[in-house]
């Protein structure tokens, strides 16, 4: 009941305002969510690129982080953005997401942000070691997945 | 041991802190739910649920956080991390003592005056209140809350607007019209909003129509007997719905009923214009009266032992206030008056001081100046005569021709001779330069 009622007061904000490059996609309840991203600098990597990325909330949001995962649309046209930290079924690998990183004082827009500043910063036209592997086999959630956070600085 | 070591994990406390917040009631509002009707300050907003604290709590930051939100985040954070650590959500701070402080008073009272709508709204209730009192309207006051029946028999409740038809509510009734039962608290419900059977005839066409939907009809029925428009200006003409669109055509009260309209609303605007200015006036008459009370009884006082000596004094004045008035005038120009000659005195005499001090301290000069010439005077006259002194002692001392001892203290004694000479001499040119 709490996670729709805050949810609500989140649609209303989005509604209102959203900073520069975010975007709304659809809300049509309070299960799952999508969201556009763009990169707003010149970074080549991602330039003149939107990426499409799917919030899913449990009944325990916002003190169980949601799942947040880049997903892949033939129209319009949305891929996986390249970069260390994201796997290639669209996986993130983000200490916010995860049941550690997760404060209940994040929302949606700050989930987006910190995304959108994750790939602004990233420079390594590479995915994360081990991608193939990890893509073939991973059949759990990504909130219960241990993710060793390696490098800090990308 | 009074309190608890400050590690142990205070869960239990906390919860129970929670409870003894809340009174006992039979139907606690859960604040969490309510509806606020005016757009709240972001600051009084917790960060966890997205809405105005409830039952706020402050962390060792400083953070502030409802409580039932901070304690379900804690106990998140405890089923993950299976050790009692807990970090504040907003800036991860480790909190070691899981005490909370209680937040300022007057933060409370804010959120306590936020409005909110009666949460039971969505019965018909129109109540907004202060989220402080909604506790209190539920309770006593709002027509929608269930109440105990008022059969003592009876367990079930009622809403309290109903508590006014009296005797129990819960027997089963038959609705006359489509034979099912009801209790009899739901049947007027029913009846007028939901009974399939129930008919009613419309008042101007007698057509049978169901009662739930005679209004929608009454809207719509060709054959109701509808008014002028112009009836409340006079127009007494009645008539079906077809044929009162002739008579609007014809009918001259109708067509200047916008205009009687705007004049009523001028009319009323002037109305409530001359209420504003007659209370002003009403305000502004007291207080002058007011006034006029603290006045006269002082002018009575000085006007009483003066009438009887001076009577033709107070004849061109209108009143004594008046008078008084005049009086209190001429005597501020008095003063103004007397002030300014004080000044002008006190200019002259200041003026007259300070040119004889100057002419006296000239003559004190002079007076200097003559004492020094006459002690050069004085010193000259004495030295001339010690010289004479010495001279005879010399000379007598040669005259009696005494040995060689003799003559070496005439030679010292010569030298002192020459001594006051030159002095004399000093002395004179001290004199010529006076």
């Amino acid at each position: 009941m709490f996670a729709s009622k805050r949810l609500g007061k989140e649609l209303t904000k989005i509604h209102q305002t959203l900073p520069p490059g975010i975007s709304l996609v659809s809300a049509s309840d309070f299960k799952e969510w999508q969201m556009d991203i763009k990169v707003l600098d010149a970074n080549p990597l991602y330039l003149d690129q939107t990426y499409r990325l799917r919030f899913r909330f449990s009944n325990n949001y916002p003190i169980e982080a949601p799942e947040v995962t880049f997903i892949t649309l033939s129209s319009p046209s949305r891929t996986v953005p390249t970069h260390p930290h994201i796997y290639s079924n669209g996986i993130i690998c983000l200490d916010l997401l995860g049941t550690q990183g997760w404060s209940p004082v994040q929302n949606v827009e700050s989930v987006c942000m910190s995304i959108q500043s994750m790939l602004t910063g990233n420079t390594k036209n590479e995915r994360p070691p081990g991608n193939e592997e990890f893509v073939a086999r991973n059949t759990q959630r990504p909130r219960d997945i241990r993710f060793v956070y390696e490098d800090a600085t990308v | 041991m009074a309190t608890p070591p400050p590690s142990s994990p205070r869960r239990l406390s906390l919860l129970q802190a929670d409870a003894a917040l809340q009174r006992p009631q039979v139907n606690p509002v859960d604040l969490r739910s309510l509806e606020y009707v005016d757009p709240y300050d972001h600051n009084l907003m917790c960060a966890i649920c997205h809405s105005p604290f409830v039952c706020p709590v402050r962390l060792e930051c400083d953070h502030v956080f409802c409580q039932r939100c901070v304690n379900d985040a804690m106990s998140y954070q405890d089923r993950d991390s299976r050790v009692y650590i807990v970090s504040c959500p907003s800036c991860r701070r480790k909190i070691e003592n899981r005490a909370i402080a209680p937040v300022p008073k007057i933060l409370s009272h804010i959120l306590d005056d936020l409005r909110v709508k009666c949460p039971l709204e969505f019965l018909g209730c129109p109540e907004v209140t202060a989220r402080g009192d909604v506790q209190d309207h539920v309770d006593k006051y709002c027509a929608y809350a269930e109440v105990e029946c008022s059969s003592e028999s009876c367990l079930l409740t009622v809403l309290r607007k109903d508590l006014v038809k009296g005797g129990c509510l819960h027997r089963v009734v038959n609705c006359e019209d489509c034979e099912r039962s009801f209790m009899e608290k739901d049947l007027e419900i029913h009846r007028l909003r939901h009974c399939e059977v129930v008919e009613s005839s419309c008042p101007d066409c007698n057509v049978p129509v169901l009662l739930r939907d005679i209004k929608v009809h009454i809207e719509r029925c060709p054959n109701a007997i509808l008014l002028c428009n112009a009836a409340e200006y006079g127009c007494a003409f009645a008539a079906r719905r077809e044929t009162l669109d002739e008579h609007l055509n014809t009918c001259p009260l109708a067509k200047l009923v916008p205009f009687l309209r705007l004049q009523n609303e001028r009319l009323e605007a002037h109305e409530a214009a001359l209420k504003l200015l007659r209370h002003k006036n009403s305000i502004l008459e007291t207080s002058f009266s007011t006034i006029q009370e603290t006045l006269s009884p002082s002018a009575n006082l000085i006007d009483a032992p003066s009438s009887s000596a001076t009577a033709s004094d107070t004849g061109p004045f209108d009143s004594t206030a008046h008078h008084l008035l005049c009086l209190h005038e001429s005597l501020r120009e008095e003063v103004s008056r007397v002030s300014a000659a004080v000044s002008e005195v006190d200019a002259k005499a200041s003026m007259m001081v300070m040119n004889e001090s100057l002419r006296i301290k000239e003559d004190l000069s002079h007076a200097n100046a003559a004492i020094g010439s006459m002690r050069m005077q004085l010193h000259w006259l004495m030295s001339a005569r010690l010289q004479n002194q010495q001279r005879v002692a010399m000379v007598r001392a040669q005259s009696s021709g005494e040995g060689l001892t003799s003559s070496a203290d005439a030679g010292s004694s010569s030298g002192s001779v020459e001594l006051p000479v030159r002095r004399l001499s000093d002395s004179t040119r001290q004199d010529t330069k006076l």
